[in-house]
């Protein structure tokens, strides 16, 4: 018996390996191709494998010195990808003018790349390339490629410069007192917007490419002693397990390594702002940064994100904590009120004060629609708003916004089909739920639950499905990490950055729940005492 | 492993779809289609053996509120009193949807006014109805017309939209003059689960004043085995609150040599106590504590002198003792306990009270009370003398 499994498993991997090989044939990748002495041979082959590509430039060109000690030699690149000043003042021009001074002083012949590396090109990034694959990404990434007449190597050099945003205000986390320059589209540029935060070595920047076609730059980046280690290789397992052939922006990754992929709440942060993810990165996180979107993430992330913002580090901490209580009241109303509403009005209605009742009964009277169809209608009606308002151009979005909210709001109430209640109602609902732009994506596929639990069952139905969403949140886990924590599991230090945002000499602490290598933030120190002691000084000088 | 994870999300789907089975939506009803009943009156019916019921509907509409009601010009009235004789209260209740498209809904109601008719007949019926039935609310105000109790709820209300928010607005201004006892449904049935308290409710009653129909609260009523037996007046409900520790507010005109002085109730304080003689009678002792100010001063005397406030203490304390006599004495022609002595005898004497509480309506007449008042005047308020000066002087 077990003989005949083994048989089968046995031919199975053989059939498998097979199959494997077949692939690769039909791919065309069969190991890595060197290049040729023979210049024309190579160029041959970079032509046809860019199939006279219309951006693909091969400038010919000989250099050397006397008619029979000319060699031929050719630079490869693409048309838009490369900066061309570069070209012709730091490759070209060396190469064809700059390099009779060397023969001025040297007799030797031009023996070997090397030397036209080390002494010709004035260039940063140079490196010596031996393969056909080599150069193609060289080009694709938007160096330039040297080849020359005699040579089975090729240079690839740094020459990238294309057309890019310069850094902005992010439009989508604008910051009252923080700095306000916000990522571009551009990886590197990315980097060093944090790597100019984080003044520090221990800052590491872990290159991976990932997309069989777009070959995206995706950095990794930590700080090494803070971020914990299984951390970054988890994360750099998931990453490794991606087979897709294109990762265009930020969020097609998260989709590919997030924890949960049909939690309504999000599990990966992200953030348009250099000082936000340089926060991150201290307090443990690992961030990753996507070349193409101007938005890096960080993991793990935990509920009480949703809630915190940049600027409440900036901000004093008692008002910082005014707002987080605000947001946590906004998320609960933007969550709550339209189910509320329903069950108050169709269930409820002994719980609404008596005066409160007649205004609301007063409303709905004469109005064609059961509560819950009404309420249903509204929200439907403020979606389809809110989508409209986004993707159209600026100018037409204000537009909808104008004639959605005030025409149609004011309309439905006066031509009675909807209540005024029910319009207030949903208009906090909307204002509360753009309050925590993070959790509003989550807020607006909940809210539609509880309004049909609401509709349905009353109180009993809000409560419990609160109670499934409180079980659900629980459950979640993000790289690791408790989502609910430092609520669940309780952590007493970390509360220190929840509800209350105490102020930044307390936190001694990094959040316990990232599980950072190093969790002592800083020591105690309160600023009162180096106030003390600096007052003597004063009263002493004049 | 495919089968289990659709065996799983077929559990996920059931467990929504069993609770629903739970408890399903019966219960669910537009605020558009409830009759708001904010106030109710009880009748005697014209059959024998019947009651009337009368419902105070509000028209939400019209309540002045809603976009509807800005129309201006002539306004309806804001309610509709809807009445139904029938058997029993709950048959009366449901007979009105003969009559009206929405069912009535009690959890709003704010009154409940038997007439004296029926009180006088039965008032268990009408208490068990609105005490069991989980709708209504029990801190709804109980009273006692002096006539047909659905004629009370036809008053033209001035400055409320609704006769039963404005007599359960009145109801709870009461303690400033500690001339009414305020009850609710709760502590009425409180009272009459008691085997010696007479419960006793406020009464009301239409008067008339500038052409309109107004009502207007006065004296009590007594109860006992569920039926009404007898009235006390003002004084003697000025009394009965002193008694019971309600007097917290108020205010006393003192008939002075000179002229008239009003003194404020500030604070004060009461105490029932039973105590044992030495032949083993049970006598009660009220401590009354009380701290007032002169509230006006109409003579042109010097009211802040010693002895001046001594007098005024006096003729205070005389009224609170006359006015806690009269009332005392017509609880003993009733021979309804309304002050609960048999339950604070129960307390402290429980071995007596044992032997008492067979004949408790033939001992409770003969226990005496002996009434103690302290008196303080505490301030003379923003003024000394009074603003005519005058007489010694």
């Amino acid at each position: 018996m077990h003989f005949i499994i083994k048989l089968i498993r046995l031919f199975m991997e053989q059939h498998k390996q097979k199959r494997k090989r077949d692939e690769r044939k039909q791919s065309g990748d069969e190991g890595p191709q060197i290049l040729s002495r023979e210049l024309k041979k190579n160029l041959d082959a970079v032509k046809v494998k860019f199939d006279d590509s219309s951006d693909l430039i091969i400038r010919e060109f000989s250099f050397g010195k006397g008619k029979n000690k000319e060699v031929k030699a050719a630079l490869i690149f693409l048309d838009g990808m490369v900066n061309m000043t570069m070209i012709n003042d730091n490759i070209i021009r060396p190469l064809m003018h700059d390099i009779r001074f060397l023969y001025a002083r040297e007799t030797s012949d031009i023996s070997s790349m090397d030397k036209i590396r080390n002494r010709l090109l004035t260039v940063g990034d140079v490196k010596t390339i031996y393969t056909h694959n080599d150069v193609t990404e060289a080009c694709l990434s938007g160096n330039a490629v040297f080849m020359a007449e005699g040579f089975c190597r090729a240079l690839d050099i740094g020459a990238k410069g294309w057309e890019k945003r310069a850094v902005s205000e992010p439009i989508s986390e604008t910051s009252i007192r923080g700095p306000r320059e916000g990522f571009t589209e551009n990886l590197r540029t990315n980097t060093s917007m944090i790597r100019r935060k984080i003044k520090d070595p221990a800052l590491k920047i872990r290159a991976a490419v990932i997309g069989k076609r777009t070959h995206t730059q995706v950095n990794i980046l930590y700080i090494d002693g803070i971020a914990d280690p299984d951390l970054i290789s988890e994360v750099e397992r998931r990453l490794n397990k991606i087979d897709t052939d294109g990762i265009l922006a930020t969020g097609y990754l998260e989709q590919y390594i997030e924890d949960t992929p049909f939690t309504a709440f999000p599990t990966i942060w992200y953030s348009e702002k250099p000082d936000a993810v340089a926060g991150k990165l201290l307090e443990g996180r690992v961030a990753i940064a996507v070349d193409g979107t101007p938005f890096v993430m960080s993991v793990p992330m935990l509920f009480i994100e949703n809630f915190q913002s940049a600027e409440d580090y900036i901000a004093r901490s008692n008002y910082a904590t005014m707002m987080r209580i605000l947001r946590l009241i906004a998320f609960i109303i933007s969550l709550f009120a339209p189910a509320l509403y329903i069950a108050l009005t169709t269930y409820h209605q002994e719980l609404i004060p008596t005066t409160l009742l007649f205004t609301m009964a007063a409303a709905s009277e004469g109005i064609p629609f059961p509560a819950v169809v009404e309420i249903g209608i509204m929200m439907l009606i403020f979606e389809i708003l809110r989508e409209a308002g986004i993707r159209m151009p600026r100018p037409v979005g204000q537009t909808i916004s104008i004639v959605g909210a005030l025409v149609m709001g004011e309309a439905a109430v006066q031509a009675g089909l909807v209540g005024a209640p029910v319009v207030i109602v949903i208009a906090i609902t909307a204002v509360s739920s753009f309050a925590i732009p993070f959790a509003a994506d989550a807020i607006a596929i909940l809210r539609w639950l509880l309004l049909i639990m609401a509709a349905t069952m009353g109180m009993f139905g809000i409560t419990i499905s609160a109670f499934a969403i409180l079980m659900h949140l629980v459950s979640l886990r993000s790289f690791g990490a408790h989502y609910m924590a430092p609520l669940a599991p309780f952590q007493t230090a970390g509360l220190k950055d929840t509800v209350v945002r105490a102020p930044l000499w307390a936190m001694l602490t990094r959040p316990r729940a990232v599980n950072p290598q190093n969790v002592k933030r800083q020591n105690f120190k309160f600023p009162y005492d180096s106030y003390v002691g600096s007052k003597d000084n004063r009263s002493d000088k004049p | 492993m495919r089968k289990r994870i659709s065996r799983r999300m077929a559990v996920l789907l059931l467990c929504p779809l069993l609770v629903l089975c739970l408890c399903s939506c019966w219960s669910q009803r537009e605020l558009n289609s409830l009759a708001i009943v904010i106030g109710t009156a009880l009748d005697v019916g014209d059959q024998p053996d019947t009651l009337k019921l009368t419902a105070q509907v509000a028209k939400a509409a019209d309540m002045g509120s809603g976009p509807a009601s800005q129309g201006g010009g002539a306004r309806d009235k804001a309610y509709v009193n809807v009445s139904y004789t029938d058997k029993s209260m709950l048959s009366a209740v449901r007979g009105i949807t003969h009559m009206q498209n929405r069912r009535l809904y009690f959890p709003h109601n704010e009154v409940l006014i038997f007439s004296s008719d029926l009180a006088k007949a039965d008032i268990a019926e009408g208490l068990d109805a609105f005490t069991r039935d989980y709708e209504g609310r029990m801190n709804v105000y109980i009273m006692i017309s002096k006539g047909e109790a659905s004629k009370i709820l036809e008053e033209d209300v001035e400055l409320e939209k609704v006769p039963a928010l404005h007599i359960s607005g009145m109801m709870r201004n009461q303690q400033s003059n500690s001339e009414t006892v305020v009850i609710t449904l709760r502590d009425f049935v409180i009272a009459t689960l008691s085997s010696s308290t007479a419960p006793v409710a406020p009464m009301i009653e239409l008067c008339e004043s500038g052409g309109k129909e107004c009502v207007k609260l006065e004296g009590t009523a007594v109860f006992k085995q569920g039926k009404m037996i007898g009235e006390f007046d003002q004084a003697q409900t000025r009394g009965l609150v002193w008694t019971k520790d309600k007097a917290k507010s108020g205010v006393m005109t003192v008939d002075t040599k000179w002229g008239q002085v009003v003194l404020e109730i500030f604070h004060s304080k009461s105490s029932l106590k039973p105590v044992k003689a030495k032949d083993g009678t049970i006598r009660m002792e009220l401590a009354i504590d009380e701290d007032g100010i002169i509230e006006s001063n109409e003579t042109a005397e010097d009211m802040s002198t010693p002895e001046k406030i001594e007098m005024l203490k006096k003729h205070m304390k005389d009224m609170i003792r006359s006015d806690i006599k009269s009332s005392l004495d017509q609880a003993r022609n009733l021979s309804a306990d309304v002050f609960g002595f048999g339950e604070a005898i129960r307390r402290e004497y429980p071995d007596e009270w044992e032997k008492m509480k067979e004949n408790w309506d033939t001992v409770f007449p003969e226990i005496g009370m002996d009434v103690q008042i302290n008196i303080e005047l505490r301030s003379t308020s923003g003024l000394t003398k009074p603003v005519v000066p005058g007489g010694e002087e």
